[in-house]
C-alpha cells in the first residue's frame, strides 16, 4: 500500500473548472472520503489519480513517485466504479481474473486468488454466472472483488454503494469498513452521502465547485465545520443557521435576531468584532436545540413534527427565525404547541456573515 | 370488418412477395431446364426432367476462378474496411477533438457522391501507380468506398458500450488498445457483423469498378464474368441463370454465418440494473 498526494492539482474541461488547486494527501493505509454534491469534482479527482484524466496543472504522487502522464496500468491502483462496469461477456470468474491476466499471472495462481476473493465476498457459488444473471448486490460484490483480487497500491471507489437499496447499503458499508481494517489498505472513497462518509472514513475531504472546503476527521468536520457549506452538507439534517446582529446587553454582548438571542463569551465576542462586521451567523445542530421541561428559555411555536423512530424532528418558529430541533420521542411536542427552548450554546458555531467562514466554535474535536 | 381488413393486407403482402420472388424462382427453374425447354413458348413452368447440365458447364468454365477472385476481394475488403473503420469509429465515439462533427459530416457527404463520378480519377490514379488489374486496387477502392458508411455504423454501436468499461479495463492493467480488443470489440460484435455483411454484399455485387479496373480473365470477378454469357451471338440463358444462382449462394452463406452474432442486449448486465 502506498500514500497518495495531490499537489496543487487543477482540472479544466474547456472553459469550466472542475478542480481548482487541490492539495491533499492520503496516508498509507488511510481511508479518505471525498464528499460533496454532484459536480463538485470528486469523481474527477478519482479519475485523475487513476490516470483516466490528466490534470491541467499540478502533480499527483503515488508512493512518493510522480505519476503524471503515466497510463492507468502503470499506476497500479484498483478502482470500483459507480455503475460497477462489469464485463458483460465474461463470467464472474473471468471478470475477477481479468486484472490478473493483464499481469500474466500463472493460471493456478489466478484460480487460487479468484476463489479466495469470491469466498471472502460470498460470491463463490456464482463464479460461473454472467453479470446479467446477478442481482444488484451481487454485481456490486463482483465489482469489489475485481479490485480486491489484485495487489494494488491503493483502492479508489467511486460511489460504489449508491445503486444499492438502503438496507443493503448499510450492510455493505459495514463490510467495507471491515475489509479496510483487515487489508490496512489506502482507500479513497467518493460519495455524496454524508452518512457513508461519516461512518467509513478516517478523514473526510469536503469539496464544493472543485474547491476543497475542509479536510479532517469525521468528528472534527461535524463539530468544527470550516464554513457554512460544510456545516449544512455534513450531518443528516444539516445545521440551523440564524443570521444575527451583534448587540450589547446587560451581561455582555449577544447575537440577536428578534427573540433569538445568543449570549457570547469574551472570546466569541472578540472573534465577531475581529471580522469587522456587526453581524454573524449562529450555527446550531438540531440535537443542540432542546425543548425545556419548564417555562424557562426562548418560546417557540411548533410548526411540524416528523417522527423518526427513536427521535422526532420538531420544526420550530421564533418570530422570523426557523429552527429544527431533534428531541427524544418522549419529549415529542405537538404541532401548534408553544414550547420553551434550551440551547447548548457551547456547541454553537459562529460564521462570518459575508463569507460564511467559521470564526468561532467553543468545542475542540 | 377487422378480419376482412387483415385478409386484405395479407393478400397485398403475398402479392408483393410473389412479385419479388418470381424472378428468382424463374432463374432457378431456368437453370435446371434442359437447353430445349428454355426457349419454349408458351413457357413450361417446371423443368422435366431437371438437369444439372448448366451447373456442370459453369463449373468447367472460368467461373470458379471468378468466384475465388470475388471471395478473396470481398473478404479482404471486409478485413481492411473493418480495421480502419473500427479504429476511426472508436476515436469518434471515445475522444473529444476539434472538428469531430465536421469530420463525420464529410464522411457522410463523401459516401453520398455517386461512385461513377470517381471512376475516371480512380482509373488514372491506379494506372499511374501500376495497380491496374490487381486484387489490391479492387480491395483499396472498395474499402475506401465503404469505410465512411461503416465508421458511422460502428460508431453508433460503440456508443452503446459504456465508457466505464474502457476505463475499468484500463485500470485493470490494459492499454487503451488492449481495452478495445478485449472488452469493447467483443461487445460490438453485432455492429461488426452487420458492417461485414454490408461490405460483403457491396463487394460481391459491385460491377462497374471491377469492370473498369481489371481486364484479364484471371482477375475477373463474378459479376463481370456473368456479363460474358451475354454476347453478340445471343444470351446463354442456361449457363447464365446457373451462374446467377451460384452467385447468390455466398451472400446467403455469409448472412447465415454472421447471423448468430446478431445477439441483442450484448451489454446487458454491465452496469447497475
Amino acid at each position: 500500500m502506498a500514500e497518495i498526494e495531490l499537489r496543487n492539482v487543477s482540472m479544466r474541461f474547456g472553459q469550466s473548472v472542475a478542480l481548482a488547486d487541490l492539495s491533499v494527501s492520503v496516508r498509507e493505509g488511510e481511508f479518505l472520503t471525498l464528499l460533496g454534491p454532484s459536480g463538485c469534482g470528486k469523481s474527477t479527482t478519482l479519475n485523475l489519480i487513476a490516470g483516466l484524466l490528466e490534470p491541467t496543472a499540478g502533480d499527483i504522487l503515488i508512493g512518493g513517485r510522480r505519476v503524471n502522464g503515466l497510463p492507468p496500468k502503470a499506476r497500479r491502483v484498483a478502482m470500483v466504479f459507480q455503475d460497477y462496469a462489469l464485463y458483460p461477456h465474461m463470467t464472474v470468474f473471468e471478470n475477477l481474473a481479468f486484472p490478473l491476466r493483464a499481469t500474466r499471472t500463472p493460471q493456478p495462481d489466478i484460480r487460487r486468488k479468484v476463489e479466495g476473493v469470491a469466498k471472502v465476498l460470498g460470491i463463490d457459488p456464482l463464479v460461473e454466472r454472467l453479470p446479467k444473471e446477478l442481482s444488484g448486490g451481487q454485481r456490486q460484490r463482483v465489482a469489489l472483488g475485481r479490485a480486491l483480487v489484485r495487489d494494488p497500491q491503493a483502492f479508489l471507489m467511486d460511489e460504489p454503494l449508491s445503486n444499492l437499496d438502503a438496507r443493503l447499503r448499510v450492510a455493505m458499508r459495514a463490510e467495507l469498513k471491515r475489509l479496510h481494517r483487515q487489508l490496512k489498505a489506502t482507500m479513497i472513497y467518493v460519495t455524496h452521502d454524508q452518512a457513508e462518509a461519516m461512518t467509513l472514513s478516517d478523514r473526510i475531504a469536503v469539496l464544493k465547485d472543485g474547491i476543497l472546503q475542509q479536510v479532517g476527521t469525521p468528528r472534527r468536520v461535524y463539530e468544527r465545520p470550516a464554513n457554512q457549506f460544510v456545516a449544512s452538507f455534513v450531518g443528516a439534517i444539516g445545521m440551523n443557521f440564524v443570521a444575527c446582529r451583534l448587540e450589547a446587553s446587560g451581561e455582555g454582548a449577544v447575537l440577536a435576531a428578534g427573540p433569538f438571542r445568543m449570549p457570547l463569551s469574551r472570546g466569541q465576542e472578540r472573534a465577531v468584532r475581529e471580522c469587522g462586521e456587526q453581524r454573524a451567523v449562529v450555527g446550531l445542530r438540531p440535537e443542540h436545540v432542546r425543548i425545556a421541561g419548564d417555562a424557562r428559555g426562548l418560546a417557540a411555536t411548533v410548526e411540524l413534527v416528523e417522527y423518526l423512530g427513536a427521535e422526532v424532528l420538531a420544526y420550530l418558529r421564533l418570530g422570523e427565525t426557523r429552527l429544527i430541533a431533534k428531541v427524544g420521542v418522549e419529549r415529542s411536542p405537538s404541532p401548534d404547541q408553544v414550547v420553551h427552548l434550551e440551547m447548548d450554546w457551547k456547541r454553537a458555531s459562529l460564521f462570518a456573515a459575508e463569507s460564511g467562514v467559521l470564526i468561532a466554535a467553543e468545542t475542540e474535536a | 370488418m377487422r378480419s376482412l381488413e387483415r385478409t386484405g393486407i395479407y393478400l397485398f403482402l403475398t402479392g408483393v412477395c410473389a412479385v419479388l420472388f418470381l424472378p428468382i424462382a424463374w432463374v432457378v427453374v431456368t437453370s435446371l431446364k434442359p437447353e430445349g425447354q428454355i426457349y419454349l413458348f408458351p413457357p413450361r413452368w417446371l423443368p422435366s426432367p431437371p438437369t444439372p447440365d448448366h451447373y456442370v458447364q459453369v463449373w468447367q468454365s472460368s467461373m470458379p476462378r471468378y468466384f475465388f477472385n470475388s471471395l478473396l476481394v470481398a473478404t479482404l475488403t471486409i478485413v481492411l474496411t473493418l480495421a480502419v473503420a473500427m479504429l476511426a469509429g472508436y476515436a469518434v465515439s471515445r475522444f473529444r477533438f476539434r472538428g469531430k462533427n465536421l469530420f463525420l459530416f464529410l464522411l457522410m457527404v463523401s459516401h453520398m457522391m455517386p461512385g461513377v463520378a470517381n471512376l475516371v480519377p480512380i482509373y488514372l490514379l491506379a494506372s499511374r501507380l501500376g495497380l491496374l488489374d490487381t486484387y489490391l486496387v479492387l480491395i483499396l477502392v472498395y474499402s475506401m468506398w465503404q469505410t465512411p458508411l461503416v465508421v458511422w455504423l460502428i460508431q453508433g454501436f460503440l456508443e452503446s458500450v459504456p465508457l466505464s468499461l474502457d476505463h475499468a479495463a484500463m485500470v485493470d492493467g490494459y492499454s487503451r488498445l488492449g481495452a478495445l480488443f478485449r472488452v469493447v470489440l467483443p461487445l460490438s460484435r453485432p455492429g461488426l457483423a452487420a458492417s461485414a455483411i454490408i461490405v460483403f454484399v457491396y463487394a460481391w455485387n459491385e460491377y462497374i469498378i471491377a469492370l473498369t479496373l481489371t481486364s484479364t480473365d484471371e482477375m475477373r470477378l463474378v459479376q463481370v464474368g456473368l456479363r460474358y454469357y451475354i454476347s453478340q451471338f445471343g444470351i446463354q440463358w442456361g449457363e447464365l441463370t446457373a451462374a446467377v444462382v451460384l452467385s447468390i449462394v455466398p451472400v446467403i452463406v455469409v448472412f447465415l454465418l454472421l447471423q448468430r452474432w446478431f445477439i441483442y442486449g450484448m451489454t446487458s448486465g454491465a452496469l447497475k440494473g
